[in-house]
């Protein structure tokens, strides 16, 4: 594992929109160290979640360079993005993108599906997931019938299926009530704290800011460190 | 693997959609099934009479030609025969006696009996002449041992007019026949035979045409022994079809009617023609109509996933898994039709057909029968697949296309 799971140095990030040129990152640098909860905290339109989007391979900066678990973003291919996407990190996502005629287990099974686990791997690896967020119960639930609290801890546990270095996740307590964003933050404590692994979480959220190892504040597509 | 079923799933996600959807491409299915399955027989039909037209002299009793006995004024002689077949390029000879029957009580109230050697082409008649052959619903055509039995093959609407089905015996009064034949001064007698086959070309009047062994017919008609109305000549090829003609002219004289060229069949073979032209639009248009709904039904489908398109690609399905799940799940909707559409063939063929073939003025195309067999369903699951892999093509490219970023601003 690097020292520093993340590492952007001086990417820019220019979007065209309508004829115009937005700049949604404008040189940023930063730096995560593994085994953190960190948490990047800015308003509406200041370039969380293009910043999001960089680190996790959904997108290319427009120039600088993106360093994610000692792999340099910038030189992969089409192929090797799908790959690091698939083993490097894990998504969490506020609206939970679940797959609504899959049961938990299946959407937990979805990305070592694609990463080509053996099914009988894969069926007990995602049970364990599930366990771990406190879902055991509800393995063949489909994501109609759980609340919001319990599809983002489905949603955490897909994020978890091919055990990668860093979690990234997008306003994940944005669309839940503060009994239920709690027991999320909670649960991305522990897998940070037992399962060491990275948690990069942009929020609105005081809670998580809070709960957070690190504090960033972006604003305008410029970023710095607050703790 | 499992994609694969993941794929076959997300058909079932809008149940009212894909029943619909389901339903009309089903429609198209057994619509081409039907359409193409007319266009080939009817293609086919037309091909063969045209090939028996070429090499075939109809030869009738001068004023006979098709039972219409009224103006008869001549008949074919039993030594006329054996001339006719030593002529050179002469390939068989085939020999019937012909009279129409008329009871205005029954619908249709008129008909026609035919004698026929056991063997010969049965030849149905109409009033312009030769209108094709006949194909059995039910029982057996005439065995040589026939000769002389009082057994007869009918068509239905003889046999729903007389109540008579297969095995039951026919009663046709001579009065009947006579009643047909004008002016002619012999003495009809009834004719009384069991009914051994029941065949129908949905044409009202050949339907009700009634074929018994040659003998019994020239019995019943109280014809000369070995008396005929008509023969047909065949030609060992179309080229000395003009020589034969009037070879035949010369033996036979003013005493019969040579008709070299086939015109009824000709016309007939036109006709059908036609059909399958129009049956072979039908069926473009139909595959063409399922076809554009299952690209469209994809096209909104794909549409509507945009976002899950990039939450899989984020959690880290390639393009190829993307593709993998769209056309699983365009060919199961697609192949669920084709088996739903075979199967509406397979029961409804004969409607559709009979629907189809009435618009297009088809009712002459007896012969084709809207039965399953496996060629038939093979087409219609074949057509589906095709449906399915050409219908995959825009929901494939466009979510590969996609960028997740782009895919995941979609709400």
């Amino acid at each position: 594992m690097a020292e520093h799971v993340v590492v952007l140095e001086g990417v820019v990030k220019q979007y065209r929109m309508g004829g115009h040129v937005v700049d949604a990152l404008r040189g940023v640098d930063l730096t995560i160290p593994s085994g953190v909860m960190a948490a990047i905290i800015g308003p509406s339109g200041s370039g969380k979640t293009t910043l999001l989007n960089v680190l996790g391979a959904l997108d290319q900066p427009t120039s600088g360079k993106v360093i994610v678990a000692g792999t340099e973003l910038g030189s992969l291919t089409e192929a090797e993005l799908t790959a690091h996407r698939r083993r490097t990190v894990g998504f969490v996502f506020q609206d939970y993108g679940l797959i609504p005629n899959l049961t938990a287990l299946e959407n937990v099974m979805l990305p070592m599906e694609f990463a080509r686990v053996p099914v009988a791997e894969a069926t007990r690896r995602a049970r364990q997931r599930l366990e771990a967020v406190g879902l055991g119960h509800r393995l063949g639930h489909r994501p109609s019938r759980l609340s919001g609290g319990e599809q983002q801890r489905v949603a955490i546990a897909r994020a978890l299926a091919n055990d990668p270095a860093i979690v990234l996740a997008d306003e994940p307590t944005g669309n839940l009530d503060t009994t239920a964003g709690r027991e999320i933050v909670e649960v991305l404590r522990r897998l940070v704290k037992e399962r060491g692994k990275t948690a990069v979480v942009v929020t609105h959220d005081a809670q998580i800011a809070e709960a957070a190892d690190v504090r960033f504040h972006i604003q305008d597509g410029k970023i710095s460190q607050t703790r | 693997m499992r994609l694969l079923l993941l794929g076959v799933r997300n058909v079932y996600r809008n149940h009212t959609r894909a029943l619909l959807v389901v339903g009309v491409v089903a429609l198209s299915v057994a619509l081409f099934v039907t359409m193409s399955r007319t266009g080939a027989a009817t293609a086919r039909e037309a091909r063969e009479l045209k090939a028996r037209a070429a090499t075939r002299i109809e030869v009738n009793e001068e004023g006979n030609t098709s039972g219409y006995a009224g103006t008869v004024t001549a008949e074919l002689l039993p030594a006329d025969v054996s001339r006719v077949q030593a002529l050179p390029h002469v390939v068989k000879v085939e020999r019937y006696v012909k009279r129409q029957f008329v009871d205005n009580r029954r619908t249709p109230p008129t008909g026609v009996l035919i004698g026929v050697e056991p063997g010969a082409t049965l030849r149905l008649q109409s009033m312009g002449g030769f209108v094709g052959s006949p194909r059995l619903l039910e029982g057996r055509a005439f065995a040589p041992d026939d000769a002389g039995k009082p057994v007869a093959i009918v068509g239905t609407a003889f046999a729903r007019s007389r109540g008579v089905r297969l095995g039951d015996e026919l009663a046709l009064p001579g009065a009947e026949v006579q009643r047909g034949k004008w002016i002619y001064p012999h003495s009809i007698q009834d004719l009384r035979a069991r009914v051994i086959g029941i065949f129908e070309v949905r044409v009202v009047y050949a339907d009700n045409q009634v074929f018994v062994p040659l003998d019994v017919a020239q019995g019943v008609m109280a014809l000369g022994p070995g008396r005929v109305s008509q023969y047909i000549v065949t030609v060992d090829s179309a080229e000395n079809v003009p020589a034969v003609a009037a070879a035949l002219k010369a033996t036979l004289g003013p005493a019969a009617d040579v008709i070299s060229q086939d015109q009824t069949a000709v016309q007939t073979a036109g006709a059908l023609e036609a059909v399958s032209r129009a049956s072979r639009v039908g069926a473009a248009v139909a595959a063409a109509a399922g076809m554009l709904v299952v690209l469209f039904t994809m096209a909104l489908v794909t549409r509507e996933r945009t976002r899950e398109i990039g939450i899989l690609k984020a959690i880290g399905a390639s393009n190829r898994n993307v593709a993998q799940l769209f056309t699983a799940e365009t060919l199961a909707l697609a192949v669920l039709a084709g088996v739903l559409g075979s199967l509406l063939y397979a029961v409804a063929g004969r409607l559709l057909g009979a629907v189809f073939l009435g618009l297009v003025g088809g009712e002459r195309t007896g012969g084709i029968r809207y039965v399953p067999e496996p060629e038939a369903l093979a087409q219609g699951l074949g057509l589906a697949v095709v449906f399915g892999l050409i219908g995959s093509l825009y929901a494939v490219t466009r979510a590969v296309r996609l960028r997740p970023s782009d895919a995941m601003r979609v709400q």
